[in-house]
């Protein structure tokens, strides 16, 4: 979806422009018809494309590259409406409902508290979170970590986990935790 | 008589009581500020002066409001702080007698504060001359 957003904003500029040039391009042939066709290099198009468009009429590969060339507009075009038209999602993580409303957050947000919390372990130099909302609210963590290379993956692991429990026990969030052995000279917490 | 919730008071129901609740909202110990979402989701029309960012006030069938709150928090337990939230809009739509017009208050924590950030925000300002 994001790729399809860009997608829509990238042809959209690219028209604005197409469409700028066109303007210009009538502008001029109002105001000298015969030269404004010279410029735009219509004559020599009209050579160039016109046997092309005679091949279209008829069986052939012209035919068949025209056709395929139809079709990948018209998928395109599909991709454009789809990338203008659904609606964007809020990414959020249903925390709890009450009867007196519910308590979400943004995945970023999610990820902020629980990268800070995992930095705040002992032996932890660097830690990354991505946080994947389930449907019916919740959501998983998963946490990559650095630790120094004497400490043990498992104990840091243990400790991530453990740190993390004040984010992840009240809201039933479900934490994945792998550490790896950080570069020499990583600054430990 | 008109009671302050009364339109002819001051603006309508709805864009009343979403000021006064993002108001307490944002005067609760662990919030940062108010955020309208990255989709300006949370965000009241309506008001004079600039729109209200970090709320929005739906109307519910049984003549009460649901009022979505959007915040940036501090690293605190956000349980804890979306109860305290809770009360303190309760507390204050009494005050103005809108209680009855109050219905579920959701808080959606869209940023978290930096540690860093925090501590600048609650350091005092320089000393006035």
């Amino acid at each position: 979806m994001i790729l399809l957003r860009l997608l829509v904003r990238v042809v959209s500029f690219l028209l604005l422009i197409v469409l700028a040039l066109l303007g210009l391009g009538i502008a001029l042939s109002a105001i000298d018809p015969g030269s404004a066709a010279d410029v735009a290099g219509l004559p020599r198009l009209r050579d160039r494309v016109g046997a092309w468009f005679e091949n279209l009429e008829g069986d052939g590969p012209v035919a068949t590259a025209s056709l395929i060339a139809g079709v990948a507009a018209g998928l395109l075009g599909l991709a454009l409406l789809i990338g203008l038209l659904v609606p964007r999602r809020e990414r959020l993580v249903t925390l709890r409902t009450t009867e007196h409303g519910p308590l979400a957050a943004r995945r970023r947000a999610l990820a902020d508290v629980a990268r800070s919390l995992a930095e705040q372990t002992r032996g932890v130099t660097q830690a990354k979170v991505k946080v994947k909302p389930r449907r019916r609210g919740g959501g998983r963590l998963r946490v990559r970590a650095a630790r120094p290379r004497p400490a043990d993956g498992r104990t840091v692991d243990r400790s991530i986990a453990s740190q993390l429990e004040t984010l992840t026990g009240p809201f039933g969030l479900k934490a994945s935790v792998q550490t790896r052995a950080g570069e020499r000279g990583a600054r430990v917490q | 008589m008109l009671r302050p919730s009364d339109p002819a008071v001051s603006g309508t129901v709805r864009t009343r009581l979403a000021q006064l609740v993002l108001e307490a909202a944002l005067a609760v110990d662990g919030v940062v500020g108010a955020d309208a979402g990255p989709h300006r989701l949370h965000v009241t029309a309506g008001v004079p002066g600039e729109p209200l960012l970090g709320v929005r006030a739906i109307a519910e069938p049984g003549g009460t409001y649901a009022v979505d709150l959007g915040l940036k928090a501090g690293l605190v337990p956000l349980e804890a702080l979306a109860d305290r939230v809770r009360v303190a809009v309760r507390r204050a739509a009494a005050v103005a007698g809108l209680e009855d017009e109050l219905g579920p208050v959701s808080v959606t924590v869209h940023d978290v504060a930096d540690p860093a950030e925090e501590l600048v925000a609650s350091r005092p300002g320089p000393a006035a001359p």
